[in-house]
């Protein structure tokens, strides 16, 4: 079995922090190309706007927990703030700028879905306005964090694209993957799995939807098949590393659940929805299901395949 | 209940519930996975084994867990030791293993075999310092270190050492000389603890190196811009704290109180250049109408301010009358109201005494007296 530099918590944070940036993306678009409006309730954009804030805080947390630092001298993370020949201190910004803007997101817009709030806390707060312009401060918020999401997806890639150190991981494909793959969890979680559960017909509405999620899911195994392909190519231990995935240890992993699961099934569920135009209630679920499950593997089979080079 | 008569029925819930719905799908897959991955792992036909090399090993926290089970018990290595009074030297704080090398697991470095319960089997094959025996190893994470440390204006030959190990033909200088127990709580990088100048000079000494080796400037990187023409012992002379500095050698003299004073109170650190080496450079004149950049013409370094100096003559050029006992007027006593244009007429500080009266209070003082004589001895005849 492979030893690896991370485990689990690395790779958990990773996934949340990938999702929680595609979830914002997702909710982003549909806000600013107006497709929010054209229903009456859109629970893309409720939930990936109030899912975002949360999942990046928690995947940044576990990431704390997993630095030897951060439970025993969390001050000693302060540090990292002004560094900045090292990647780790763009993230560290990156998240900083970010969480709290994806938390702004969630607050405003289930305020926007649900105007009682404003009211109830006028009662206790009567210097808080009647109404609040949420159009206009999504229409900021929107833009300025998704750009943030794009940064921390992609920082989730270069984390482990620096590491010199493991061949697998030391490639440009890596982030350009993390960046599909949190497009398309996001995707998966906001679209598929949310807009199925409350409001199926959503699915009619936005129909070229599929379409797009077709193109990302497609994107994802081919930047997945072009850094196995490559790693194998340059033999040594980025060969090992993809073999271990490829016909491995991790093998049925990788071929059952990220591939089949998580990749092929979907694909071929949204193919069927772009041309019905629509999917069923399981398939939707068991897509959405599949692309998020996907999502976790990639990023913990890279992990956890990591075999450094030897002298 | 069907599971569609379920969603349903969640509908109708309230639409922020959605939020938590998302999260708690997100927890399930993470779930899932957890559940999965050993399942997936148990299930695998084939079982390909990565290439056993050191840092596949190394990486294994997890794979040291003997070595804890003595090493962080003194009761353990003294119950296992030769000679107990000895085994105080191998116990290791057991926080220690949360120091970035101390993650990489023992036998990262060590070596041995950390799941062996008996001692012998545990230390076959025991490495006691990798940097002198695999010095290579080190380099595959640090492989790119600095010559120069700007941060603690050190000078280090790791470039040297570097070059050496990559060439196959290690020097006896190891990372351990100066890095010592890096996986044992001690950290020379993030200045939790340091390397004392001895262990650098007591090396040099031992290696013979050329005498200006055992010079500050063999280590020290001076930080001011007089560095390059002065050594750094030069100025300093003390080996304990870099205040303690001979001033002998200071370009311009340092009279009265400047030779008490820091370097940094007058100089910016870290040059010692850029003063014009004018008074005003550090302090603020008094008086804005009289005097320019050079207090010294008028006053002296080791005298009080309040006073003008003694060797200043062109004071008695300006006003005849500054002599006696006027030189031991504080400037303020007569310029109470500015340095320019002050009335020389005795009356200005002066009073006509009693014994005046009767029309002399038109004649100006100095008529009779001069400053440098007592009152009573200028009084003329009649």
């Amino acid at each position: 079995m492979a030893e690896h530099y991370w485990g689990w918590l690395v790779a958990i944070y990773l996934f949340l922090g990938g999702m929680g940036a595609g979830a914002f993306l997702m909710a982003s678009v549909v806000e600013l190309s107006g497709m929010r409006y054209r229903i009456k309730y859109c629970p893309t954009a409720l939930v990936g706007a109030g899912v975002s804030g949360p999942l990046v805080l928690i995947g940044t947390v576990l990431l704390i927990l997993d630095l030897g630092a951060g439970i025993k001298e969390p001050w000693r993370i302060l540090w990292m703030f002004t560094n900045f020949q090292s990647v780790m201190t763009w993230g560290i910004w990156i998240l900083t700028l970010f969480i709290p803007l994806a938390f702004l997101y969630g607050i405003v817009e289930v305020m926007h879905v649900h105007p009682g709030i404003l009211s109830r806390l006028r009662k206790r707060l009567r210097f808080l306005p009647e109404t609040l312009p949420y159009r206009s401060i999504k229409r900021v918020v929107c833009p300025v964090g998704s750009v943030l999401a794009i940064a921390t997806a992609i920082y989730t890639g270069v984390l482990l694209s620096v590491v010199s150190a493991v061949p697998l991981w030391n490639t440009p494909v890596l982030p350009a993957l993390f960046l599909v793959s949190a497009v398309s969890t996001g995707m998966g979680l906001t679209f598929d799995l949310a807009a199925t559960l409350a409001v199926p017909e959503i699915h009619r509405r936005y129909n070229h939807m599929p379409l797009i999620h077709l193109i990302f899911i497609g994107l994802e195994i081919a930047l997945l098949a072009l850094l196995l392909i490559l790693a194998l190519n340059r033999g040594g231990e980025a060969a090992e590393s993809a073999r271990l995935i490829v016909l491995g240890n991790r093998s049925v992993t990788f071929w059952v659940l990220v591939v089949g699961f998580g990749m092929v099934y979907p694909f071929m569920v949204h193919v069927y929805a772009f041309a019905r135009k629509s999917h069923g209630y399981v398939s939707g679920i068991l897509s959405g299901v599949g692309i998020v499950i996907a999502g976790l593997f990639v990023r913990y089979l890279i992990v956890a395949a990591a075999i450094p080079v030897t002298v | 209940m069907s599971p569609k008569l379920m969603l349903r029925r969640m509908r109708e819930w309230p639409r922020w519930t959605i939020i938590p719905i998302g999260l708690l799908l997100a927890g399930f897959a993470i779930a899932l996975g957890l559940l999965l991955e050993p399942a997936g792992y148990a299930l695998s036909p084939v079982k390909v084994e990565p290439t056993p090399t050191m840092p596949a090993i190394a990486y294994s926290e997890g794979l040291s867990g003997s070595c804890h089970d003595c090493h962080f018990s003194l009761s353990a290595l003294e119950a296992s030791a030769a000679d107990p009074s000895t085994a105080g030297a191998y116990l290791i704080e057991a926080e220690s293993i949360a120091t970035p090398h101390g993650r990489l697991g023992c036998l990262a470095c060590h070596g041995g075999d950390g799941e062996a319960a008996a001692k012998e089997a545990a230390h076959e094959g025991l490495v006691p310092d990798m940097s002198a025996e695999k010095p290579e190893e080190c380099l595959i994470c640090h492989e790119d270190l600095p010559d120069e440390i700007p941060h603690d204006r050190l000078r280090v030959p790791h470039g040297e050492i570097i070059a050496h190990i990559e060439e196959g033909s290690p020097c006896d200088v190891h990372c351990s000389d100066c890095h010592g127990g890096v996986g044992h709580g001690f950290d020379p990088v993030s200045g939790e603890t340091f390397c004392s100048m001895t262990v650098c000079l007591d090396c040099h000494q031992e290696r013979n190196l050329a005498v200006q080796m055992a010079d500050c400037d063999a280590c020290h990187l001076g930080p001011h811009d007089v560095a390059t023409a002065l050594t750094c012992n030069d100025c300093h002379t003390s080996t304990e704290t870099w205040a303690e500095v001979d001033l002998r050698i200071h370009p311009v003299d340092l009279p009265g109180k400047h030779g008490e004073t820091a370097c940094f109170q007058c100089h910016q650190y870290p040059d010692f250049k850029g003063l014009n080496n004018v008074c005003t450079d550090c302090h603020v004149s008094g008086h804005t109408d009289w005097g320019d950049h050079d207090c010294a013409q008028c006053h002296d370094a080791g005298a009080t301010w309040d006073m003008v100096a003694q060797t200043w003559n062109e004071h008695a050029e300006h006003w005849d009358q500054y002599k006696g006992q006027h030189l031991k007027v504080a400037c303020r006593g007569c310029h109470f109201e500015g340095y320019t244009n002050l009335d020389p007429s005795c009356d200005t500080c002066h009073q006509l005494p009693d014994s005046h009266e009767g029309g002399r209070d038109a004649i100006d003082c100095v008529t009779c007296h001069q400053a440098d004589q007592p009152w009573d001895t200028s009084a003329p005849e009649g």
